[in-house]
């Protein structure tokens, strides 16, 4: 028989697909689509222990503390704590999360409104100082951006928002009330999105979206537990 | 009636096979503490899981608890550190990444909330803890960080 003619068998294939059914399956059971999620936080930066606090009015600071028993306390600018409470109906020594979106917007607005969103008061002598301020983004590439009705805006420019956490308190407490902290300047941003650009905020580009941002600056400080770092000046 | 060609069969499978081989991430930390995430509202996803660095920081889990109590802990790769010990380790971490990754840095603090009602309820990490690793960080100039959670789908139905 010549060297040639030799036939070679087939090798038999047809498992392999099988096998790699197998494979797949194994796969597709270890693969864990699922994203995390979670708040994004910057800590303020390290800084000489030898610079003065800064000095800021009582009425700019919105001080929230978390106290040993969990429970959140407000101390609302200069304002009287029998008004606050009425307004509200909290007291001020307890008070509970889902009302805290709304006074602390309220506080970042310097308004009194109702649960319904009506704004009662403005302008209160008792909260953040309001300034005319006109922003201006300027881009990486040096384009200026602003708000298209090109008019400056009254906002509480200097305003503060403490949050104080005692270290016997729960993580779980401090969460909640970090996210309606956060919930609050989002939702400040998104109104004024929607009534900017006609769009929420979430739809708008990069350079509008830091627009909306500039005008609503998170202004939220963490002391270290039972310390307080700000000096507040009457 | 021709039979079905199933020839290309294989390469599909393995097209597909090779597809899930490449997103599947096989390298999960084994969980040594009890982690249950808060829930909330403002989340956003982390950008890219390569830059992200977990610690974790609870209580020991059953299979730690005899060795370790039930002391609030802090969890990083395989490992428990000390408070103290923490910037240092991030810091090796953050050695270890290239590129934008490394720019881009996250912190990714995974701390129990705890769960259950009275009772039988293990409560939520105190604040004391998070607070030093929180200083650790700054200290180490990681200040990017995220409190990872959950989102609370009761609330965002509202």
């Amino acid at each position: 028989m010549a060297k040639g003619n030799r036939k070679v068998p087939g090798i038999n294939a047809s498992s392999t697909a099988d096998i790699s059914f197998i494979l797949l399956i194994f796969f597709l059971v270890v693969t864990s689509m699922s994203h995390q999620t979670g708040l994004n936080s910057r800590l303020p930066e390290k800084t000489e222990d030898n610079t003065p606090p800064p000095k800021i009015l009582q009425r700019n600071v919105l001080a929230v503390n978390v106290n040993m028993h969990s429970k959140v306390l407000v101390k609302p600018g200069d304002m009287e704590v029998s008004e606050f409470e009425n307004r509200y109906g909290v007291k001020v020594t307890d008070v509970p999360f889902d009302k805290l979106r709304w006074i602390a917007k309220d506080f970042i607005r310097n308004q009194i409104t109702d649960q319904q969103g009506n704004v009662l008061m403005n302008e209160l002598e008792t909260y953040p100082v309001m300034i005319d301020t006109f922003v201006i983004w300027k881009d990486k590439d040096g384009n200026p951006h602003a708000l298209p009705d090109g008019q400056p805006r009254r906002i509480s420019k200097n305003h503060v928002i403490t949050l104080t956490t005692d270290r016997a308190s729960e993580y779980s407490v401090y969460f909640k009330v970090a996210n309606e902290l956060y919930g609050a300047y989002n939702e400040l941003r998104n109104e004024l999105a929607v009534e900017e650009y006609g769009r929420p905020y979430n739809e708008l580009d990069g350079n509008q979206q830091e627009v909306c941002q500039q005008y609503y600056k998170m202004k939220i400080y963490e002391a270290k537990p039972q310390e307080s770092t700000v000096n507040v000046q009457q | 009636m021709p039979e079905l060609n199933t020839s290309s069969l294989p390469d599909l499978i393995f097209s597909i096979l090779f597809f899930f081989m490449i997103v599947t991430s096989m390298r999960e930390e084994e969980l040594k503490v009890e982690f249950k995430a808060p829930s909330g509202t403002e989340l956003s996803k982390i950008e890219r899981k390569t830059s992200a660095i977990n610690l974790y920081i609870g209580t020991p889990n059953q299979s730690y608890a005899k060795q370790l109590g039930s002391g609030t802990r802090v969890q990083i790769n395989d490992k428990f550190i000390e408070v103290y010990e923490v910037g240092k380790h991030v810091a090796e971490e953050h050695n270890t990444m290239k590129g934008d990754d490394k720019a881009n840095m996250r912190v990714v603090l995974k701390v129990d909330a705890g769960e259950g009602t009275e009772g039988r309820r293990r409560p939520s990490t105190q604040m004391g803890v998070v607070s030093d690793v929180k200083e650790e960080l700054r200290e180490i100039g990681a200040l990017s960080i995220m409190y990872s959670a959950e989102y609370d789908v009761k609330r965002n139905e509202q």
